[in-house]
């Protein structure tokens, strides 16, 4: 584990590479049990021959997981804000992945300090299996840190107020109003369901 | 082409209430870390990407999960729930649309999520699926 601050941050520089074991089906499943999602093109290879596919392969969610593990492992002090994937190809079991990222921007929005990073998972054979970006909220250095006693950094009321804008704006297109209260959700099918672990 | 599955573009699917518990946490640790080391004492961050009803914006649509590929994601953080926080998670379909490479369709859904707990919104996320051979007419 390894903590970041925006000023010893440099552009280009590279987080350290998290390999992964050998992907397993046993993985697979137990992400499945985690997530409720039960896709048996991700643990029946039987099923995924009959589709069209060399076996089961990974789930998506669960490469996106290794990549952020990669990063908080980066900057365990930092507060991930945005992280985007795109799949480029099918990840086996058997397959050593390494999560990997570098510095591309740093800069500060609404004061606080940020670094973006882009980041992939390369296999054994060096394909890249995934691609995407990473934004992080730095403490701008260590002595900041330890007067906020180690806290995360805060998002500012500004930025908080973007983000909520931003999605109020995505709850807008649905007919269903966004401050509406449970009880007014009246369709059996609309009802909250409870999921405990 | 026209296709009736765009009509559902906006259609809310479901909204769940999900407990943080400590299960929970530990479920996600055993699928996604390797190490053991009890360093991580909060949900990771993306288990939020999975915690909306996919499956049910699918069943809508007509699509059958073997012809469902991930394809994009993207996450936004506001706060990261902790444990015992009860969050409510809102899923709709945001896009649907075909793209024609080949002879042969490919049909993209765009279901976001948003978790929120009481009037306060903690994340949002877009998953972009690709529906093999397109969306079926006959649904």
């Amino acid at each position: 584990m390894a903590k970041a601050y925006y000023k010893t941050c440099t552009i280009g520089d590279l987080i350290t590479p998290l390999v992964k074991n050998a992907l397993t089906r046993t993985q697979f499943v137990k992400f499945a049990a985690a997530t409720d999602d039960f896709n048996p093109l991700h643990f029946d290879d039987d099923f995924a021959h009959m589709q069209g596919y060399g076996g089961a392969f990974a789930p998506g969610n669960l490469l996106l997981g290794f990549v952020e593990e990669a990063l908080y492992i980066y900057a365990e002090n930092g507060r991930l804000i945005r992280l985007t994937g795109t799949f480029h190809k099918f990840a086996w079991p058997g397959d050593l992945l390494i999560a990997k990222g570098l510095i591309s921007d740093k800069y500060k929005h609404n004061e606080e300090p940020r670094i973006d990073l882009e980041i992939w998972i390369e296999n054994q054979n060096h394909d890249i299996i995934l691609k995407g970006q990473a934004t992080y909220a730095l403490w701008d250095t260590m002595k900041e840190e330890t007067q906020h006693e180690g806290k995360l950094p805060p998002l500012s009321e500004a930025s908080k107020t973007d983000l909520t804008k931003m999605i109020r704006a995505k709850l807008a297109h649905l007919s269903f109003k966004e401050d509406t209260e449970e009880t007014e959700v009246t369709s059996e099918k609309k009802l909250p369901k409870k999921r405990h672990a | 082409m026209m296709f009736k599955q765009r009509a559902h573009i906006g259609s809310l699917v479901d909204i769940t209430k999900i407990l943080i518990h400590e299960d929970l946490i530990e479920r996600y640790r055993a699928a996604l870390y390797d190490r053991k080391e009890g360093e991580f004492h909060t949900l990771p961050p993306q288990a939020l990407a999975t915690f909306g009803a996919h499956d049910k914006a699918f069943k809508l649509l007509g699509v059958k999960l073997r012809n469902v590929l991930h394809s994009r994601e993207v996450l936004t953080l506001i706060q990261t729930p902790k444990l015992n926080d009860e969050i409510e998670v809102l899923t709709f379909i945001s896009d649907v649309y075909e793209q024609h490479a080949s002879e042969t369709p490919m049909g993209f859904v765009v279901v976001e999520t948003v978790g929120r707990k009481k009037s306060s919104f903690l994340f949002s996320c877009a998953r972009t699926s690709a529906i093999r051979g397109g969306f079926p007419r006959s649904t």
